[in-house]
């Protein structure tokens, strides 16, 4: 099976990907990195604040993906979202590493991207042009709050204290800002969906 | 732990804020509980779109290269080992340049030893470069911490065909020194290969691993003294042999 690379695939294409890549197959790896090498690139690039490190990153995730392979599962979710987790999860332990115990300065700007309409080209961007469209929905407050969590690796409890307010406040936000992400992205996925049954290309 | 205290925590397990037990709680519970598990599942697609929105930023074009190449040799690594063959030409190939580093150094003079085992090392490291070049094999000069630290080199080998290889030599700065223990680490800081080093008969102190693990990853190593010191640390970079 080959894959272009525009579009979303379906769960059945996506473990196939998986189990072409899990076999060494060099189109399998160039696919999934054409699909995805960049945000996880520009993830590193965010998170450890250098070229280099986000180049070693992007060659461990994907060495990661191909090891973890076999245990995809499509019906447990996206591959992006899988993919998206482990290239996170290495960058938080990375983090973790570099400052030890010791966390961040918390910056108080919001740190998530706004959702700027498309400036690039269409292939391999549907999936942050849903993901763009799907902060939108995040009030300012929320945004702050994802991002200290996602960027920085703060837990709850740090930003609870470093903001001052109550650590089930905190939580309770968390898990909303999430919903609401999760909650857009889904109304995105039907959207979409429902143009392609209309013949739209 | 129950289902409310998993909900509790599980926007911070998906963002990967939850570290060590707490971690460990949670995923247990998911892997038997439908409920919290779907729940998890959707908060993950939330956390995963923070990512995705991020701006593209173009990474150079030898990095996909460079993905390819790794991914394919370590599926090259599991498809292929044991690779006996090759395997057994390395390790003969290794334990030849042993023997002759320890012959080399039984005619060292006292008043020289430490640059002449140094350059009888670096005969072995270019003995065992023959062997495997063109394969990925690293060598870092190891520098002292301090002024009465030993010196010495470590050499790293990782090939899809074969087991990988870790060779290390310490030469003390004083008679009586050590013991050392060796540390090979990857870039994220972990610990993939090591252990101690044994005193050969002319004084210097040797290690030497050959086994499954991937050492492809390795970055640095750092040579240890009894009390946990520090006293030999370097990273590695390409041999230029071969």
């Amino acid at each position: 099976m080959t894959f272009g690379q525009e579009g979303s695939l379906s769960a059945e294409s996506e473990h196939t990907l998986m189990q072409q890549l899990v076999a060494g197959d060099e189109d399998a790896i160039r696919t999934l990195y054409a699909r995805f090498g960049r945000a996880v690139y520009a993830l590193g690039l965010r998170m450890l604040g250098s070229a280099e490190a986000a180049e070693e990153l992007t060659q461990d995730v994907f060495l990661a993906a191909w090891r973890k392979g076999s245990r995809f599962d499509p019906t447990r979710g996206r591959l992006s979202t899988w993919l998206m987790a482990i290239a996170h999860n290495m960058a938080v332990d990375r983090l973790r590493h570099e400052r030890g115990v010791a966390r961040p300065m918390l910056v108080l700007v919001d740190e998530l991207p706004e959702p700027v309409p498309g400036e690039e080209e269409e292939s391999t961007l549907i999936h942050r042009d849903t993901a763009r469209r799907a902060l939108a929905c995040l009030s300012q407050a929320e945004r702050q709050l994802l991002s200290q969590a996602y960027f920085f690796g703060w837990t709850a409890r740090e930003i609870a204290e470093a903001a001052g307010i109550p650590l089930g406040t905190v939580k309770t936000r968390l898990r909303t800002a999430l919903i609401k992400l999760r909650a857009a992205n889904s109304e995105q996925a039907k959207a979409s969906a429902r143009m392609g049954e209309g013949g739209v290309e | 732990v129950s289902c409310l205290d998993v909900r509790d925590r599980l926007s911070e397990f998906v963002l990967g804020l939850l570290a060590g037990s707490g971690a460990r709680d949670v995923q247990r519970h998911l892997e038997w509980c439908p409920g919290c598990r779907k729940e998890a599942e959707e908060l993950q697609e939330g956390v995963a779109s923070v990512a995705l929105g991020l701006p593209f930023a173009d990474p150079p074009s030898s990095l996909e290269h460079r993905v390819v190449d790794r991914v394919q040799a370590a599926a090259g690594r599991r498809r292929s080992a044991p690779h006996s063959g090759f395997r057994l030409l390395v390790v003969a190939t290794f334990t030849a340049v042993m023997l002759a580093l320890g012959a080399l150094a039984w005619g060292v003079h006292e008043t020289n030893r430490t640059a002449s085992q140094q350059e009888a090392f670096h005969n072995t490291i270019d003995r065992l470069t023959e062997v495997i070049s063109g394969s990925a094999s690293r060598v870092a000069d190891l520098t002292p911490t301090r002024s009465a630290s030993p010196q010495g080199r470590a050499l790293v080998y990782s090939s899809p065909k074969s087991d990988d290889l870790v060779f290390v030599d310490v030469f003390p700065a004083q008679a009586g020194s050590g013991p050392y223990r060796f540390q090979l680490y990857d870039r994220a800081g972990r610990v993939i290969s090591g252990g101690k080093l044994s005193r050969t008969s002319n004084g210097d102190f040797l290690f030497y691993d050959i086994s499954s693990r991937d050492l492809s990853g390795a970055t640095s190593a750092t040579v240890l003294d009894a009390r946990g010191n520090a006293v030999l640390i370097g990273r590695l970079h390409p041999t230029t042999a071969g």
